[in-house]
C-alpha cells in the first residue's frame, strides 16, 4: 500500500521577471513502513519537496497523495487537522517550546486535537520508554542536551501514530554519537511500529539508516539505491552517488563512523 | 563606512524595529508639549479662573515628565533587550566596548531629537483641537497662538531626559558579558519562580493597606503609609501571585493538557512575570486616573443631587449682632433686605412664594449647623417637602436634611436626645447647602427659645429665614450658566450685601461646583487619557519586540497542525489577559478603596454617589481599553497570520 504518492510534481518559483523552476515534474512513491531518505546538493529542490509534502507548500501543478488522501484540496483548518493527525514533524532545530516541560512538548499534538488525560499519559510513557526519555520528562529544554532535545522532538512527532513521519535534517544539529542515537531511535521506530519515514538529509551517514534514497539534483529525480545487507556498504554506496552527482564536497558532512 | 554612518544606517534600515521605540517617545513629547502649550496660554495667564486651572496642570506636567521618564526608559530597556544579539555579533567581531556604546549614544541621540521635533509638530497640529476642548470645558476663549515657551521647554526638558537616559542605558549594557549578549533572546527563560512566603506577604500587605485606611485619617503620615504599603503589595501581587495562581493552573493535567489551554497559560506564565513590573506601572496609573476621575464624577452627582433635593431656588439668613435675639431695628432691616430680593424677582417678570421665619440655631458639638423652627412656620410649606405635615407631640422633631450620612444623623439623635428631643421622620431634602433643620411643635419652640434667652451659658442663637419658591424655574432642568436664573441668582449675590445676610441661591450651588469639577475634569480627562493610551502603547511596545519570537513559535506550531482559529485563540487570549489583567484590578482596587475613602471625604461628597460614580469611571475606562484591546488584538493578529502556513500559499 502506498502511503505517499506524489505524482508529477513541478514547483515554479516566479518572482517578478525572474522564475525559477525548483521543481519538474517528480514521481515518487513511499511505501507503508517504508524508510526512504532524500539527498541532493544544496538548491536541489529536496526542502521544496519536503514542504510540499508537509502540506506547507502548494506545486504549481501535480498532485500529492497521504494515505490515499489529496491534503492540496483539504481547507485551511481541516489542512491543519490533517497535518496533526496524519503527519508527524522532525526539525534540524528541535522546534521544542522553551516554557513548556519536555513532557509537556511531548503531548502537544494530542491536546490540540482534544484527547483525554488516561491515553495522553499512556502514549506518553510508552513513547518516552522506546525513545529512552522517561528520566527527562519532567526537565525542560534547557536543562537536557541536544541529543535528548531531538529524541523529545522525535517522540512528539510520533506519539500520535502518523501514517507519515516527515524528518528535515533531523541530525544536522548535532554531534556525531547523539546523531547515532537518533538515527538508530529512527530505524527502530520505523521497524518495530511500521511508520513511514522520509528523511531529507545532507548527511550520508543518517541516509545510510534508510532502506532506499532518492537523489535529486536541479528539481529532477535522478537515481535512487536501495540498500543490501551492510549499512556500511550502502554508506559508502551514498558517497560514490553524490560524488558522481556533482555537488561540491564541502556540502557534504565529513564522514562520521 | 565610518561607525557615525554605521549608527545612522542602522536606524534607517531597520525602522521597523525601531519605529515601535519611535513612536512610544514621539507620543511622550507629544503630550508632554500639549501641557506645556495650555499652561503658558496667554489667555489663562490672565484670569484667576485661569491661574487654579494653571496649578493643576503644573502638578499634572509634573506626573506626566515623571511617567514620561519611565515610559521612555522602560521603552528603551526593552528595545535594547531585543539588541543583544546584535551587540553581542559586534563584540564578538572586535568592537571596542567604547565603540558599542558610542553606537548606543549615538542612536538615542538620533531617535531622541527625531523625537522630539515629530512630537512638537503633532502636537501643534492637535493644539487648535486642544484649545477647542479646553475653551468647551473651562468656558474660556482659548485662541491660537505660537507657543515659543511651550517649545522651548519640551525641547529643554526632553533633551536633558535623553541625555540622562542614554547613560543610564550605557550602565544597564556594561554589566552583561558578550557571551550572554549573544544569547540573548535565545536563550531559553528559567521557569518563573514564585514563593509562597511571598505570595502571602503580598495579601498581607493588600489587607493592611485596606486596615490603615479604614482607620481614621488626620495626618499625612498614615496616607503615605498606605500608599507604601499598597504599591508593595500590588508589585508582589503582579510578581509573585499571578505567576502562583499560573503554577496551580498548570498542576492540574486534565485541566492543563487541553487543546490550546496548555499553549497559553504556559506563554502566560512566562509573559506575566516579564510583564509583571509593566503590570504594576499600568496599574498604579490607572488606580491614581481613576480615583481623581471618580472623586470628579462624584461631585458631578454631588450637584445635581443638590438642585434636585433643594425645593428652594433662594434662600436668605440673617442673624442678630448678639447671637441671641433680634431687636426691633435689625429685624426690620433684615425684613426690608428681603424686599429687595422680591422687587429683583418682581422685576424679572417671576411669580414667587415667599416664606419668611426665625429659628433657633442649637449650639450642639457636632461638625454641623442645626437650626430649630417651630412646626406652624414649617405646615405652609411643607407639601415643598412632598410632607403632608403630620401633628407633632411634645418631644418629637422632623429632621429635614439630605447631606447628612446614617452615622452622622444617630450623632446628631444622640445629642437631640439630650435635650429631650427624638427624630421620628427624616425627609431627604434640603433648605440650604450649609444647614440642617428640625421641625418642631410650637410649644417646644417655645421652651426652646425661653431657654435661649433664660440660660446664660447656653450658645444658641436666633435666625432669620427667607425662602423663596419660584415656579418657572422648577421643572426645567439644571441651570446652565446662561440662563435667566443663573444670571438673577449670580445678581442676587450682588446686590445683598454681606452686613445684611447671606443668601444662597441653588442655582448658584449647582453652578459653583460645576464649575470646580469642570476644571477638575479638564485636567482629570486629559490625564485619564494620558494614562490610558500610555498604558495601551506600552503593552503594545511589549507585544512588538517579542513579536518576532511568536512568530517563530507559530509558525513551527502551524506546521505541526495548529489551525489559524487556534492561534487566533490562544493570541486573543494572551493579549486580552495583558490588557484587562491591570484595569481589573485596578477598578476592583479604586472601588474598594474609594468605600473605605468616601466616610473620609463624606464632608464634601456624599457617600452613596461614590460607589455608582466609581463604577461609572471603570465601565468608561474598560471600553476604552477594549477600544485599544480590540486595534492592538488587530495589529497583532494580523503579523501572526503572517507566520502561520497557510497563508504562504
Amino acid at each position: 500500500m502506498d502511503i505517499l504518492k506524489v505524482e508529477q510534481l513541478t514547483k515554479v518559483y516566479s518572482g517578478g521577471k525572474v522564475t525559477h523552476q525548483a521543481l519538474s515534474e517528480i514521481d515518487l512513491t513511499i511505501e507503508k513502513g517504508e524508510f526512504v531518505g532524500v539527498m541532493g546538493p544544496s538548491g536541489s529542490g529536496k526542502t521544496t519537496l519536503l514542504n510540499m509534502v508537509s502540506t506547507i507548500d502548494t506545486p504549481t501543478s501535480g498532485e500529492i497523495y497521504i494515505n490515499g488522501k489529496k491534503p492540496l484540496s483539504l481547507k485551511k483548518n481541516d489542512l491543519a487537522v490533517f497535518r496533526r493527525r496524519e503527519l508527524g514533524f522532525v526539525f534540524q532545530d528541535f522546534n521544542l517550546l522553551d516554557t513548556l516541560t519536555i513532557a509537556e512538548n511531548i503531548v502537544l499534538p494530542l491536546t490540540l486535537d482534544t484527547r483525554g488525560i488516561r491515553e495522553m499519559n499512556q502514549k506518553l510513557q510508552k513513547v518516552a520508554e522506546k525513545l529512552g526519555i522517561t528520566e527527562i520528562l519532567k526537565k525542560r529544554t534547557y536543562e537536557v542536551s541536544g541529543g535528548q532535545r531531538q529524541r523529545a522532538a522525535i517522540a512528539r512527532a510520533i506519539i500520535h501514530s502518523p501514517s507519515l513521519l516527515l524528518a528535515d535534517e533531523p541530525t544536522g544539529n548535532l554531534d556525531s554519537k547523539s546523531a547515532r542515537t537518533v538515527m538508530e531511535m529512527m530505524e527502530s521506530i520505523n521497524q518495530t511500529d511500521q511508520t513511514t519515514t522520509m528523511l531529507v538529509t545532507h548527511d550520508a551517514q543518517a541516509a545510510s539508516y534508510c532502506h532506499r534514497v532518492v537523489f535529486i539534483k536541479d528539481g529532477q529525480l535522478v537515481n535512487q539505491i536501495y540498500r543490501g545487507e551492510n549499512r556500511q556498504t550502502f554508506f559508502q554506496e551514498i558517497i560514490d552517488m553524490l560524488s558522481l552527482l556533482g555537488g561540491n564536497a564541502h556540502e557534504l558532512s565529513s564522514i562520521r563512523v | 563606512m565610518n561607525f557615525r554612518q554605521f549608527a545612522f544606517n542602522n536606524v534607517k534600515r531597520n525602522l521597523r524595529a525601531y519605529s515601535a521605540y519611535f513612536l512610544s517617545s514621539a507620543f511622550a513629547v507629544m503630550i508632554f508639549f500639549s501641557y506645556a502649550l495650555l499652561i503658558y496660554h496667554p489667555a489663562l495667564t490672565q484670569s484667576q479662573q485661569g491661574k487654579e486651572i494653571q496649578i493643576g496642570m503644573k502638578a499634572a506636567a509634573y506626573v506626566i515628565f515623571v511617567f514620561a521618564f519611565l515610559f521612555v526608559l522602560y521603552s528603551i530597556s526593552a528595545f535594547l533587550k531585543s539588541r543583544n544579539k546584535e551587540f553581542g555579533i559586534l563584540t564578538i567581531l572586535g568592537a571596542k566596548r567604547q565603540q558599542i556604546n558610542q553606537l548606543i549614544f549615538q542612536e538615542n541621540i538620533l531617535i531622541g531629537f527625531a523625537a522630539i521635533v515629530t512630537g512638537i509638530i503633532c502636537g501643534l497640529a492637535c493644539s487648535k483641537l486642544l484649545l477647542l476642548y479646553g475653551a468647551n470645558v473651562i468656558e474660556l476663549k482659548l485662541p491660537f497662538y505660537f507657543p515659543i515657551k511651550a517649545i522651548g521647554l519640551t525641547v529643554v526638558a526632553f533633551s536633558i531626559l535623553y541625555i540622562v537616559i542614554t547613560f543610564l542605558t550605557l550602565v544597564f549594557i556594561r554589566q552583561q558579558k558578550a557571551l550572554e549578549l549573544l544569547m540573548g533572546a535565545n536563550k531559553p527563560k528559567k521557569e518563573p519562580y514564585a514563593h509562597i512566603l511571598l505570595v502571602l506577604l503580598s495579601i498581607g500587605l493588600i489587607a493592611s493597606t485596606y486596615y490603615v485606611l479604614s482607620q481614621k485619617i488626620e495626618k499625612l503620615e498614615p496616607v503615605l503609609l498606605a500608599l507604601t504599603l499598597g504599591s508593595t503589595g500590588t508589585y508582589f501581587f503582579f510578581t509573585q501571585f499571578s505567576v502562583y495562581v499560573m503554577r496551580l493552573l498548570k498542576r492540574s493535567r486534565s485541566f492543563f493538557w487541553r487543546g490550546t489551554r496548555m499553549l497559553w497559560i504556559s506563554e502566560m506564565t512566562y509573559k506575566l512575570k516579564d510583564n509583571s513590573r509593566m503590570f504594576f506601572m499600568v496599574t498604579i496609573v490607572i488606580i491614581m486616573a481613576s480615583s481623581a476621575a471618580t472623586f470628579v464624577h462624584a461631585l458631578g452627582y454631588e450637584a445635581r443631587d443638590g438642585y434636585n433635593e433643594t425645593p428652594f431656588a433662594i434662600s436668605f439668613l440673617s442673624f442678630p449682632d448678639n447671637g441671641k435675639k433680634f431687636s426691633e431695628q435689625e429685624y426690620k432691616n433684615a425684613v426690608s433686605t428681603t424686599k429687595k430680593i422680591d422687587q429683583e424677582l418682581e422685576t424679572a417678570g417671576l411669580k414667587y412664594e415667599k416664606a419668611i421665619f426665625p429659628s433657633t440655631s442649637l449650639d450642639l458639638p457636632l461638625d454641623t449647623f442645626v437650626d430649630v423652627i417651630k412646626e406652624s412656620d414649617y405646615h405652609p410649606i411643607a407639601k415643598s417637602f412632598g410632607d403632608n405635615s403630620p401633628k407633632l407631640r411634645s418631644g418629637e422633631a422632623i429632621l429635614i436634611d439630605s447631606k447628612l450620612d446614617q452615622s452622622k444623623v444617630s450623632q446628631l439623635g444622640k445629642e437631640l436626645s439630650k435635650i429631650d428631643l427624638k427624630i421620628v421622620q427624616q425627609i431627604d431634602k434640603r433648605f440650604n447647602s450649609v444647614q440642617s433643620f428640625i421641625v418642631v411643635n410650637d410649644e417646644t419652640y417655645k421652651h426652646m427659645q425661653m431657654n435661649r434667652l433664660k440660660n446664660e451659658d447656653s450658645f444658641d442663637s436666633e435666625n432669620l429665614h427667607a425662602f423663596y419658591h419660584v415656579p418657572d424655574w422648577s421643572n426645567q432642568g439644571f441651570p446652565r450658566s446662561d440662563s435667566t436664573e443663573a444670571k438673577l441668582s449670580k445678581k442676587l449675590g450682588e446686590v445683598i450685601f454681606y452686613q445684611d445676610g447671606s443668601i444662597e441661591t441653588k442655582a448658584g450651588v449647582y453652578l459653583e461646583i460645576q464649575e470646580r469639577r469642570s476644571m477638575m475634569s479638564f485636567i482629570g480627562i486629559f490625564m485619564i487619557a494620558v494614562f490610558s493610551l500610555s498604558a495601551a502603547s506600552f503593552l503594545y511596545f511589549k507585544l512588538y519586540t517579542d513579536l518576532d519570537q511568536d512568530q517563530r513559535i507559530y509558525h513551527m506550531l502551524s506546521r505541526i497542525g495548529l489551525s489559524v482559529q487556534e492561534m487566533r485563540r490562544t493570541c486573543t487570549i494572551q493579549i486580552a489577559m495583558l490588557f484587562f489583567i491591570p484595569t481589573v484590578v485596578a477598578g476592583l482596587v479604586t472601588i474598594s478603596v474609594m468605600q473605605v475613602m468616601k466616610k473620609h471625604i463624606s464632608d464634601i461628597i456624599e457617600s452613596s454617589v461614590m460607589l455608582p460614580a466609581s463604577l461609572t469611571v471603570i465601565v468608561g475606562f474598560l471600553i476604552v481599553q477594549t477600544i485599544y484591546f480590540l486595534i492592538v488584538r488587530a495589529l497583532y493578529l494580523r503579523q501572526m497570520d503572517k507566520a502561520m502556513v497557510e497563508s504562504m500559499h
